[in-house]
């Protein structure tokens, strides 16, 4: 997927978002027609126009093709790294009220740091034991900060 | 009756108790998802059996110092512990990867404290007349202030982001922050049913997500935050780039300004003093390329609204965000009421307290020079350790705002498509901006126009309007100017 | 094999076991629905404080679900485990607008309701600068001109307040919503709405110190807090509203629980240090028993949606 190609699929989905919008505000009450729903539409015409205006620019700029618009477009430089992390958050965020954040966290840290390239077992230990604690110290003891729980055990 | 209340707090309790609150609240600003709420309110209790000046200079020190801790992560890791870091983010982590944290680090600390000095004077002077002015402001007022921000949009453009692109992002801000319950009928707007959503989708967790998560995952292809290791023992030792107090008195200006009206936060004080900064910059080229100029005016801009949100809430019993809300549950516990008062029969009192805000901004000054180049070395640690936990605080952060799931996935959401838009060109600041100020224009806009029944003149009556609206023209211009004039010479 | 499942099987029967010690086996978590440092927060922490004495060595710890009126913090309760280490603040009249504008994931039926503790009045307050100076000059103004009157948001407290006055006077408001109190106040001390519906506890220091003027207490007595204000009833229209803020329990629980958790309340409802805490907070006490204070929400609840009828938002 080129660069220029990744900026019009964008422009096309904000532009059907701004079609969506202005239709749905027929949808609120009567009397915040001249209000709210006034605002609302006033902010869909506005993405619409500008949407089509970056549109025809860019249409228009067709001749001069840059380089850098027909590059593919490079969303990481390490994609392995990059999407595995991606990955790894997403699994963590979804484990957290089923494990508890603590051993959530204790298996998420150490993925993580192995994913990016660290191998040194002390690092894992030391920084996956010393941020835990801090947590617990800090934000559970003497800030009183509510963890999700695991719903695992009891 | 000013010396009584020197005397009363140069005692060691007292004095104790700001230092506590202020380093405290230092480490709880620096966190992301632990605010100076939750350490305020955690207080109260307390305050109920202490002497009422330890617990109030207590909640004063959290409320100073916490202003000043959200910068540090900003600077070094593009992860805001306020939301009202997000400008120094955009300015201090360049410096950060240059190599220039220390640099960075010092602006900020200094800065910080001018503007909240400078905010606890007008405080001390002003406050009964700065109230007053403060109430002028109604809702017409509040939404052509949300304009005047918004003008700001024109100016997030440089080479990277064309002007149309930045205002794009900036209305699919504003339209993020139409999700919710419409403010007027009370309607759900496109929640889905979830309830996380009924509020609108968080900020906090947002941010997080654009600006921390976004970042470390870009950070994954590199060694560490900063491009060039050796860089940095190089200029360590940078002094202060000449010119910075015109940039940091202009800040702490705005910010004290912004915060006296009630409700508007330090957020939108750093935006807005950080974009007259750069209209009013010689090298507006630097910004969003780390200029220091830039974290002047934003760090000094969110510190003055420590004084400033004091005002209507010592004088008027007003609070202009939630830390001053609490304060002020703190004064009626002890039947200070609001008001005249405060100022005359227990004013030993109040000034004592007002006095502490001096001394808390000093110690956060002092702590933060001297332990600057130290934070700065956060900068080197390897990805490989830096990510992970970064990372985990950026989830436990978006999750302990709001106790919400959701919001984590929102944050990481929000994180991935951030690494998107800014690949494809799309202002980053120009978002957060729509998203900051969408619900201040919005509820604006509709309450002016119930209050008028309709008629749309209501934005032009008052004085303050018409001011706000030249100050909106004139900012507005010269950018408009610029840009017609370099299209011209491309053209040409 | 089979000896590590056997293990697991123990494990797991175990824990239960474990759990039916004696009540209360671990901390209390108190859940808030409201932001920390609000009034809300405050009745909590300070429940906490005298709660203390009553049940020793046991824990109590406050956890704050604001968001969408409470409504986030109410179903958390009811969707908390009923082993009767959960328990939380609801307040009115959110907890039943809720539950008509047909949003909330429980109804009254998912809690034990234990009592009630505190409330906070309505009033009517005016600006300084307003010729206005009671109900009767308050009417007739609403009767020529439609007067602006900000509220809290819709479905709060203030707006059903509103609805019911304007049913009883016969007037019509043109009513403005806002994000809260602040909003409220900002609106009236800077004359920019004619009028505001708002708490006692939000509008009190603003009337002692002169900066508003308070027009009616809709509330059956006068408050010592105010003792110069007259109620509505008083000046002949029998408008009453008032803010409860009190105590349930996710339903289900065990009743001999039940019975400790229900005496609980009613021994900090008249511990001398929680009434000096609450004069000190000005919040005035309204103590309530579990029957009573579910007799009142229900009727609030068929109060409330005969407006929402009316008027769904």
């Amino acid at each position: 997927m080129t660069k220029r190609f990744a900026e019009l699929l964008l422009l096309g989905g904000f532009l059907v978002l701004a079609v969506l919008l202005y239709n749905s505000t027929a949808a609120y009450p009567k009397f915040v027609q001249g209000s709210t729903a006034a605002y609302v539409r006033f902010l869909a015409i506005c993405l619409g126009v500008l949407c089509l205006a970056e549109l025809f620019i860019t249409s228009k700029n067709k001749k001069k093709e840059q380089d850098s618009q027909t590059a593919a477009l490079n969303m990481a430089e390490a994609p392995r790294r990059f999407w595995g992390l991606c990955i790894l958050l997403f699994i963590y965020a979804a484990s957290f009220e089923f494990l508890g954040f603590y051993l959530a966290s204790a298996i998420f840290l150490p993925t993580a740091m192995l994913l990016l390239g660290a191998r040194k077992p002390l690092h894992f230990g030391v920084t996956t034991i010393g941020i835990l604690l801090f947590v617990y110290l800090v934000f559970e003891k003497l800030l009183g900060v509510f963890l999700p729980t695991s719903s695992l055990f009891g | 009756m000013i010396l009584e209340s020197l005397s009363s707090l140069m005692a060691p309790m007292p004095l104790l108790a700001v230092l506590l609150g202020t380093v405290s609240g230092v480490v709880i600003g620096g966190m992301p998802g632990l605010t100076a709420t939750m350490a305020v309110a955690l207080l109260i209790p307390v305050t109920f059996t202490l002497d009422p000046l330890i617990g109030l200079v207590l909640m004063g020190g959290v409320y100073c110092g916490a202003m000043y801790g959200g910068s540090i992560p900003a600077i070094l890791l593009r992860t805001p512990g306020t939301p009202a870091a997000v400008a120094t983010a955009l300015e201090g982590y360049p410096m950060t990867q240059q190599g220039r944290a220390g640099l960075a680090l010092k602006v900020s600390v200094i800065a910080s404290c001018v503007g909240g000095v400078f905010s606890t004077i007008i405080l001390l002077i002003l406050a009964p007349i700065l109230a007053q002015f403060a109430l002028t402001f109604g809702p017409p007022e509040y939404f052509l202030l949300a304009i005047l921000g918004l003008a700001g949009l024109v100016s997030m453009t440089d080479e990277k982001t064309g002007l149309i692109k930045s205002l794009i992002s900036g209305i699919i801000g504003l339209i993020i922050a139409v999700v919710g319950t419409d403010p007027i009928s009370g309607m759900l707007r496109y929640t889905a049913g979830l309830t996380d959503l009924y509020d609108g989708v968080a900020f906090m967790p947002v941010l997080i997500g654009m600006f921390s998560i976004s970042q470390m995952l870009t950070l994954t292809g590199k060694k560490s935050v900063v491009d060039n290791a050796e860089l940095v023992t190089e200029i360590k030792r940078e002094p202060l780039p000449k010119g910075i107090f015109k940039f940091i008195s202009m800040g702490s200006f705005t910010g004290t300004l912004v915060g006296i009206l009630p409700g508007e936060g330090a957020t939108i004080a750093a935006f807005l003093s950080y974009n007259i900064a750069r209209r009013r910059s010689k090298k507006p080229e630097l910004f969003g390329n780390g200029n220091p100029e830039g974290i002047a005016a934003a760090e000094a801009g969110n510190n003055g609204c420590v004084g400033g949100s004091l005002v209507p809430t010592l004088t008027l019993g007003i609070p202009g965000n939630s830390v001053a809300a609490a304060l002020l549950g703190g004064l009626l516990v002890h039947g200070l009421i609001p008001g005249p008062e405060l100022f005359t029969t227990y004013g030993p009192m109040t000034y004592a307290f007002i006095f502490s805000l001096f001394i808390a901004n000093i110690i956060f000054l002092i702590l933060g020079l001297y332990m600057a180049p130290y934070f700065a070395r956060i900068s080197l640690t390897p990805t490989e350790l830096l990510i992970p936990v970064v990372c985990l605080f950026s989830v436990l952060g978006s999750y302990s705002m709001n106790n919400s799931v959701l919001d984590v996935f929102l944050c990481l959401l929000f994180g991935v498509g951030a690494v998107l838009l800014h690949k494809t060109g799309f202002s980053l600041g120009a978002l957060i901006l729509g998203l900051i100020l969408g619900p201040i224009a919005e509820t604006g806009f509709a309450q002016a126009l119930i209050m008028s029944r309709g008629s749309a003149a209501i934005f032009f009556e008052s004085p303050q309007a018409l001011a706000l609206w030249l100050i909106t023209f004139l900012l507005l211009v010269p950018p408009l100017l610029n840009i017609i004039k370099k299209h011209r010479m491309k053209s040409a | 094999m089979k000896k590590l499942l056997a293990l697991l099987m123990a494990l797991v029967f175990a824990f239960p076991m474990y759990a039916m010690a004696e009540y209360p086996s671990k901390p209390i978590t108190i859940v808030v629905p409201s932001k920390a440092g609000g009034s809300t927060d405050t009745t909590a922490r300070i429940f906490i404080n005298a709660a203390k004495k009553y049940w020793n060595g046991a824990n109590f710890v406050v956890q704050n679900i604001p968001g969408s009126g409470g409504q986030k913090g109410f179903e958390a309760i009811a969707r908390a485990k009923n082993d009767g280490h959960t328990i939380g603040l609801i307040f009115t009249t959110q907890i039943v607008s809720h539950v008509v504008s047909k949003r909330a994931r429980y109804t009254l039926d998912s809690f034990h309701v234990m009592g009630n503790c505190v409330d906070d009045p309505l009033l009517i307050a005016v600006p300084k600068e307003s010729p206005i100076t009671d109900l009767a000059g308050f009417i007739k103004a609403a009767k020529e001109n439609p007067l602006t009157v900000a509220v809290n948001g819709i479905g709060s407290d203030d707006f059903i307040a509103a609805k019911k006055f304007e049913k009883k006077a016969g007037v019509e408001f043109n009513l403005l919503p806002t994000k809260g109190s602040t909003e409220q106040k900002a609106l009236i001390l800077g004359n920019h709405a004619d009028a505001s519906i708002m708490n006692l506890s939000q509008m009190q220091a603003q009337h002692k110190a002169g900066t508003a003027r308070v027009i009616a207490l809709l509330n059956k007595e006068r408050s010592q807090v105010l003792p110069d204000v007259k109620t509505a009833a008083e000046q002949g229209y029998d408008v009453n509203m008032t803010a409860t803020r009190g105590f349930v329990a996710p339903a289900g629980i065990d009743k001999d629980i039940l019975a400790k958790l229900d005496d609980l309340l009613v021994k900090v409802n008249n511990d001398p240090d929680f009434i000096a805490d609450c004069k000190k907070n000005v919040y005035s006490r309204l103590p309530m028993s579990g029957a009573d204070y579910r007799t009142y929400l229900e009727g609030l609840q068929v109060e409330t949606q005969s407006f929402y009828d009316k008027n769904p938002w």
